[in-house]
């Protein structure tokens, strides 16, 4: 574990961050269904084919073929559209986000592609890349992109995960302004064990952005026979979700109740075969 | 150490109801007084008597509010490029209000106390850290004593 955090700190010490923006590349932090219900605590992934942006090494264990599909409604005003895609080492993501008209001729509409690949390395350790496309094409267009180096250590019923973010970037180019992409760190853990016939996953998450912001996620998902219950608390606020699984497919929902904004209403739809 | 700011208070409570008496100025002092981790739950007691002195809450004893609706908020700025600039329009009788910018993850950015009587509040896009935000959409609400009004998205394109 030294070692991964030697290297994530070396990589983030060389890249460095002068000055900047606060909340660049958030697009990628939006969740679906399924992670946003463990309170985003997902530096060890849960669930494919979420592993592609949430922590890309976890695709070094991966096997068969995995799609994931939702729709968030945040704050009862933006919309997220989200459609992923994992297999073994390999791992895609593209999301929407829009806020429709907004009067005046003024919308706003963004996209983000990730590109993700792991590698496991024995047993126990795996390593990922994933890349980030920054997408936006209404108010006016925009592009940038930056590089997350990953790590996932499987001890037992214990993984660990460390996702260096935004390790090497391009700044998103406004047509003259720029803002560099912030680098971070985001830690976390997962404990996996049995409580008489269902299967109880808690995860904790710690976040760490250069631009001084620090957030904290917990998730807790029981999982018994066709259904799975998860609740958690994030940056976000306190979130509750459910999944039902039919064989290779499965549905899931979440609702994550903001402090103030109205809550977000996610649901959304899998497809997983051969692990 | 604390006559100053009662007697600060007495006349606040005075402008809102200048007929009223030392019995109802007293009732509403000690009715509004407030609780928190430093005086303990138990009041009154010797030490802190019946607590903080808490204009907002004795405003409301000596004259209990009666707005009617809800917050109004609508952005000026669109896009935001320098500021935002949003008109507002609280309930008669509002006493408190504040300006809650969100952004995307729900996550809290910048809050600012509004006049109850002011009509425009300006954002200038920063956080309350003072660091400038990202270019993006935001959420703008409202919150007040008389409720919180819809959200409104705010778009930063520099």
């Amino acid at each position: 574990m030294r070692i991964l955090v030697l290297i994530a700190a070396a990589v983030a010490a060389v890249s460095g961050f002068a000055g900047g923006y606060w909340g660049v590349g958030e697009i990628f932090s939006l969740e679906g269904p399924r992670d946003g219900a463990m309170g985003g605590a997902m530096a060890v992934p849960l669930f494919l084919p979420e592993a592609a942006h949430a922590n890309p090494a976890g695709l070094g264990f991966a096997e068969g073929i995995h799609l994931a599909s939702s729709y968030s409604l945040r704050f009862g005003t933006l919309r997220l559209y989200s459609l992923a895609a994992a297999g073994g080492n390999w791992g895609a993501r593209v999301i929407s986000l829009d806020a429709g008209a907004l009067g005046a001729g003024l919308s706003y509409t963004a996209y983000g592609v990730v590109l993700s690949g792991g590698l496991h390395l024995g047993d126990a350790l795996a390593v990922g890349l994933a890349w980030k496309g920054f997408f936006q094409a209404t108010p006016g267009e925009a592009f940038g992109w930056a590089l997350d180096p990953a790590f996932l250590l499987r001890l037992g019923g214990v993984h660990l995960g460390l996702v260096v973010e935004n390790a090497a970037s391009a700044p998103i180019d406004y047509g003259g302004h720029r803002e560099p992409w912030p680098w971070g760190i985001r830690g976390g853990a997962s404990l996996s064990g049995e409580i008489g016939d269902a299967a109880v996953t808690l995860a904790v998450n710690a976040r760490y952005a250069a631009t001084a912001s620090l957030d904290f996620g917990v998730g807790i998902e029981v999982a018994r026979g066709i259904w799975g219950l998860r609740m958690g608390y994030g940056s976000g606020g306190f979130a509750v979700g459910a999944s039902l699984g039919l064989g290779d497919y499965g549905v899931h929902w979440a609702i994550v109740l903001h402090p103030y904004p109205p809550p977000t209403v996610s649901v959304g739809a899998s497809w997983g075969s051969g692990g | 150490m604390a006559a100053p700011h009662v007697t600060g208070v007495c006349a606040l409570l005075l402008s809102l109801a200048p007929d009223s008496t030392w019995e109802e100025l007293r009732a509403a002092l000690v009715g509004g007084a407030r609780e928190d981790r430093y005086t303990g739950w138990d009041l009154p007691d010797t030490a802190w008597g019946y607590g903080k002195v808490y204009a907002p809450a004795a405003a409301a004893e000596l004259s209990p509010p009666a707005p009617v609706g809800a917050p109004m908020l609508e952005v000026v700025t669109a896009p935001a490029v320098s500021e935002a600039i949003f008109r507002y329009d609280l309930p008669a009788g509002t006493m408190w209000a504040e300006l809650r910018i969100y952004d995307i993850l729900g996550r809290p950015v910048w809050t600012e106390e509004l006049s109850p009587g002011g009509r425009i509040a300006r954002w200038d896009l920063l956080t309350s850290g003072g660091m400038p935000v990202a270019n993006g959409v935001y959420l703008a609400v409202l919150v007040a004593d008389s409720g919180a009004s819809p959200p409104v998205t705010v778009v930063v394109q520099r």
